[in-house]
Formats: C-alpha cells, sequence, structure tokens
C-alpha cells in the first residue's frame, strides 16, 4: 500500500499557449508566444513585463475573455470558459469600471448576486469586505463619485466576494496611495495565508519582489525567466562599494578590472567581484583621493536582473536581424 | 437563473437612475397629456386625432429611450471593461446577454406602459361621454410589444457594433420594417429587386404594430390583430437573441 501522498496540482496550467491578433492589411501581432506556466495552490505569482508584454493578454486567456490562438490553459482543472471553474476565481482588472449610478455595497452585492449567493449570505460577505477594503462608512457614495482609490478597492472587494481560491490581479495597487497599496499588500499576504492563490500582473518589480513566490518576466509576448524569486535574485559574492569624488581615470580603471559602474544614484557605485581583491580597490580609492562611502554585499534586485533579461534577449535579437 | 435576474435588476436599477432619461419621460408624459391642446386643428376629427398622435407618441418616445439605454448596453460595457469582471464570475455569456435584454426591455415597456395610462386617461376624459373604445386600449396594447421587438434588434446590433452604429442599424431596421411590404412590390434590376426581396424577407414587419389605421378608418380592431403581433414580437425575440448569442459567443474582448 502507497503512502505516498499526491501531488499538487496546479491551480493554472498554460501549455504552449500563443495569441496573435489580425490587423489591418493583413498584418499580424503576436501578443503571446508558447507560454508554458504553471502557478501551484497558495503561492503568490507574479507575471512581470514591460507594457505589451503579454501580461494582460494571458490574463484575458485564463479568463476566456479571448481565445487561443495555438496551446491551452485550465484553470482550477477547468476550461477557462467554463462557469464551474468560475466559481472559485475572483478577478480584479487594472482600473476597474462598475455601473456608474450604483454605490459601492449595490456593486458588491450585484457581483454576489451573479455568483447565485443567497441573500443573507451575501449580505455576512458584504459586511466583512467592505470592512476589510476600508469602505464600511463610504459603502453610499456612487461609483461616479468615488475616487480612483476607492474603486480599486471595491474592485478588490468585488473581486472576492465569491470567497474564490484563486484571485487574479491586473496591476493591483495602480492609481492607490502608500497606505492603500500598503494595505493591498499586507491583503495579498493575508489572501496566502488564508490558503488561496494569487495571480497578479504588475510592471511594478519592486512590488512584485516584496510579496511574491514565484515570478514569470514576459517580454514580447515571450517568457524570459520563471522561478521562485529567491532562485531569481540568487545569492552572488559580488561586493557592492560606495564611493564619492572618484575620478573618471580611476572609474575608467575599475572598468578595465571588470568591475561593474551603477551611476545611477549621487556616488557611484562600484559592482566588484570576487576576483578584484578588496584590500588593493580600497587601496586604489585613497590614492585617487576619492572617498569611500560604505562597502555591501551585493544584492540583486528584480529590476536588475528583469533589465538584464531583456537587455539579453534585445542583443540576442539585433543578431538574428543581421543573420536575417 | 439567478445570474439573468441579477443582471437584468441591475440594468434596470442602472437604467431608472439615469437621469436624461427621467428627462424624456418626463417630457413624453407631457407631450402626450397636451395633445388636446391641438386637437382644435382637426376639427370634427378630433378622436383620431388624439388616437394618432398619441399613440405615435407612445412609439417615438419608446423607441427613444430604447436607443438611449440601448447605445449603452454592451458596447459601453465592453469600452468600460465592466464586462471582463462580469465574465469573470459564474456567467455565461448568454446569461449576460439575455439579462441585458431583459432589463432594459424591461424599462422601455415600463416607460411605454406609463405613457400608455396617461394616454388612455386624456382619451377617457375627452370622450368618457360617447363611452370607452375599447379598440383604443387594443391599439396601445401592442405597442409595448413593438419596443420589445426594437429592444432586440438593439441588443443583437450591439453584441457585435459601436454606439453609434447600434444606433444607425437599429433605427434603419425600424424604418425598413415599416415599409417592408413595399419593399417586396417595388421594381428594378433583378439584383435590386432580389436584394429588397432579401431586406423585406430578414426584418420583422413593425407595421404589424400599428393599429392606428384600422383605428383610422373607422374599423374594428380585430382580436387577432392584437394576439398576432404580440406572438410574433416574441417569435422574433427568440430568433434575434438567438442570432446575437452566437455573435456574442465568439467575440473577444
Amino acid at each position: 500500500m502507497s503512502t505516498a501522498s499526491a501531488a499538487p496540482q496546479p491551480v493554472v496550467t498554460c501549455v504552449g499557449l500563443t495569441k496573435t491578433y489580425r490587423l489591418a492589411l493583413g498584418h499580424e501581432l503576436t501578443a503571446l508566444s508558447g507560454l508554458n506556466l504553471e502557478v501551484m495552490p497558495r503561492e503568490i505569482f507574479g507575471i512581470v513585463g514591460p507594457n505589451g508584454s503579454g501580461k494582460t493578454t494571458t490574463l484575458k486567456l485564463l479568463l476566456g475573455l479571448i481565445f487561443p490562438t495555438a496551446g491551452y490553459c485550465t484553470v482550477l482543472g477547468h476550461h477557462p470558459r467554463s462557469p464551474q471553474g468560475k466559481e472559485s476565481i475572483g478577478f480584479m482588472p487594472e482600473g476597474p469600471f462598475f455601473y456608474q449610478h450604483l454605490n459601492g455595497q449595490e456593486v458588491i452585492e450585484f457581483f454576489g448576486q451573479l455568483c447565485g449567493m443567497p441573500k443573507a449570505l451575501l449580505r455576512e460577505r458584504t459586511e466583512t469586505l467592505l470592512s476589510l477594503v476600508g469602505m464600511s462608512a463610504r459603502r453610499r457614495v456612487v461609483m461616479s463619485q468615488c475616487s480612483k482609490g476607492m474603486v480599486q478597492r471595491i474592485g478588490l472587494a468585488a473581486a472576492m466576494v465569491n470567497d474564490p481560491s484563486l484571485i487574479m490581479m491586473d496591476e493591483p495597487t495602480s492609481g492607490l496611495d502608500p497606505i492603500g497599496t500598503r494595505e493591498i499588500k499586507d491583503l495579498i499576504l493575508e489572501l496566502r495565508e488564508q490558503g488561496k492563490t494569487v495571480l497578479l500582473c504588475s510592471h511594478l518589480l519592486e512590488q512584485v519582489q516584496e510579496i511574491c513566490d514565484r515570478v514569470a518576466i514576459l517580454h514580447r509576448g515571450e517568457l524570459l525567466r520563471v522561478g521562485r524569486v529567491e532562485d531569481i535574485l540568487a545569492p552572488v559574492d559580488d561586493t557592492e562599494v560606495v564611493v564619492g569624488g572618484a575620478s573618471a581615470e580611476f572609474l575608467a580603471q575599475c572598468k578595465e578590472m571588470g568591475i561593474r559602474i551603477d551611476t545611477a544614484k549621487r556616488d557611484p557605485t562600484l559592482v566588484v567581484p570576487p576576483s578584484v581583491p578588496l584590500f588593493d580597490l580600497i587601496q586604489a580609492i585613497q590614492k585617487d583621493g576619492a572617498r569611500l562611502v560604505a562597502v555591501n554585499r551585493f544584492r540583486e534586485t528584480l529590476e536588475t536582473v528583469f533589465l538584464r533579461s531583456v537587455a539579453a534577449v534585445g542583443q540576442t535579437d539585433s543578431v538574428r536581424g543581421e543573420h536575417d | 437563473m439567478s445570474a439573468i435576474k441579477a443582471m437584468a435588476l441591475a440594468s434596470i436599477r442602472e437604467a431608472t437612475r439615469m437621469r436624461a432619461l427621467h428627462i424624456v419621460l418626463v417630457f413624453a408624459v407631457v407631450a402626450i397629456a397636451a395633445v388636446r391642446v391641438f386637437e382644435a386643428y382637426s376639427p370634427g376629427e378630433e378622436a383620431k386625432f388624439i388616437i394618432d398622435t398619441g399613440i405615435n407618441l407612445i412609439r417615438l418616445f419608446g423607441l427613444l429611450s430604447g436607443l438611449m439605454l440601448g447605445a449603452m448596453l454592451i458596447p459601453t460595457e465592453i469600452e468600460r471593461k465592466t464586462i471582463h469582471v462580469i465574465l469573470s464570475k459564474p456567467v455565461t455569456r448568454g446569461q449576460f446577454l439575455v439579462g441585458k435584454f431583459l432589463g432594459a426591455s424591461a424599462v422601455v415597456v415600463g416607460s411605454a406602459l406609463v405613457m400608455g395610462a396617461v394616454f388612455l386617461a386624456v382619451y377617457f376624459h375627452r370622450f368618457h361621454a360617447s363611452g370607452f373604445n375599447v379598440d383604443v386600449l387594443k391599439a396601445t396594447l401592442v405597442v409595448p410589444f413593438e419596443l420589445m421587438l426594437f429592444m432586440a434588434i438593439v441588443t443583437f446590433a450591439s453584441t457585435f457594433s459601436s454606439q453609434i452604429f447600434v444606433i444607425i442599424f437599429a433605427v434603419s431596421a425600424w424604418i425598413l420594417g415599416h415599409v417592408n411590404d413595399f419593399l417586396g412590390i417595388l421594381k428594378g434590376s433583378a439584383l435590386t429587386t432580389g436584394i429588397l426581396h432579401v431586406v423585406g424577407a430578414i426584418i420583422p414587419h413593425f407595421d404589424m404594430f400599428d393599429l392606428t389605421r384600422p383605428l383610422m378608418m373607422g374599423d374594428p380592431v380585430a382580436t387577432e390583430l392584437v394576439w398576432k403581433p404580440i406572438v410574433y414580437a416574441l417569435g422574433w425575440v427568440a430568433v434575434i437573441l438567438s442570432f446575437g448569442y452566437l455573435v456574442f459567443n465568439e467575440r473577444e474582448f
């Protein structure tokens, strides 16, 4: 008799998922190309990429709003258009727009009614959600008079009204102030604690890095990388040295030694590989008359990984272009 | 069923809070109530004037309300992406379509009933001494069904086109539907005649709902002139919504 427990089934599966739009004059635009992806239960999965990378197209395919040109996807084991699957899905689009003459409470109740929720349960659930998204006191404000942040909060409540096990969010913090953004992030983390799966799309890499368990990097419809955030941001042995008042000659010398220089901040940051002796570098800084501001262990961010991945694709594209 | 009901109720609630719709209804009621002011311009034919003008005003303002609602019916939902959130819930596209149609139709038919009640009150007040002509009630009764059929056409058009095109399509269908008896007898080239025959066949006969003609001629309105258009309207609504569903089901948002 086998004692091995069954492996958890993915909540979302995409296999060779491709979407090509037909444009005028016979032109075509491939918004998503052969996406293979699995989102596992109880994880916060982020899809990141610049505008036009295929993030929203992926969500639309998963919701059955558009149809794949090739490949397929399943959500909670169902076809994306199956009402059974949608019973356990919540979706919050970027900048949701609801019926302008309904107030916040009515909007939440409307979405609950669409899910066939009994009146008493819906009333109770609406109260809980209004309180959760901080809209209890403003429940009677009609949508046409709500700020973007208020609409976003109502949108989140509407997405969660059926107590879904999978919540999809497109740019969830769009239009929110820093406090609202923090609250949404905390809420997403809380959803995971409750055993729910969150699939979110964002171009705010810092936020994604902070809350996601796994991420997929999309660029021009192609999946560049996918994996756990800590694996993607694998620790490296480089050291970060911040110097003030360094001369141009010194920085040029550093480059020759294989040191990367980040000049985005006020003081240049030298990313020093382990092959360069740190002691020698510090002596060189003193000799140049520059000021040693800080020495830290180098920590990669999702932004640097993303930019590097995109740059690598750009180089490949240009090489391809030359060959073509 | 609950999804259809929820869609319909939300559409009704949204529509009944539209200020523009209130203005149209108030204006229509005032216009219908004021019909008597102008009866003096048709001496000896006051009854005909009141019936013709009153029923056509109900029809006209009903169409106007239908166009205002219909233009927003689905194109606005798509434009504002409300449909994304709705279809992410366990709602089929068919339920969405039927719910929107029922909600919008209920508002338009409700408005027509209010206008009809005002018209009948005006008519009864003017002619109560000579006895109430029940044929006027019959002629008024079929107008809401004409409007329901019109709303089905509006709903169908809104499954594949923009707001402006919905208006152009629905109004064209309504006008052609009132003259399509003539389309079949018009002569021209073989191609023109063929096209006119096809158009005449695929567009509902809206002229069936105009019972003011026998009233104007002083003829009685037979019962079959009432139930036939009603059955005809309900049948066409089912056919048009089925085609609408086929189009809508394949549409991408």
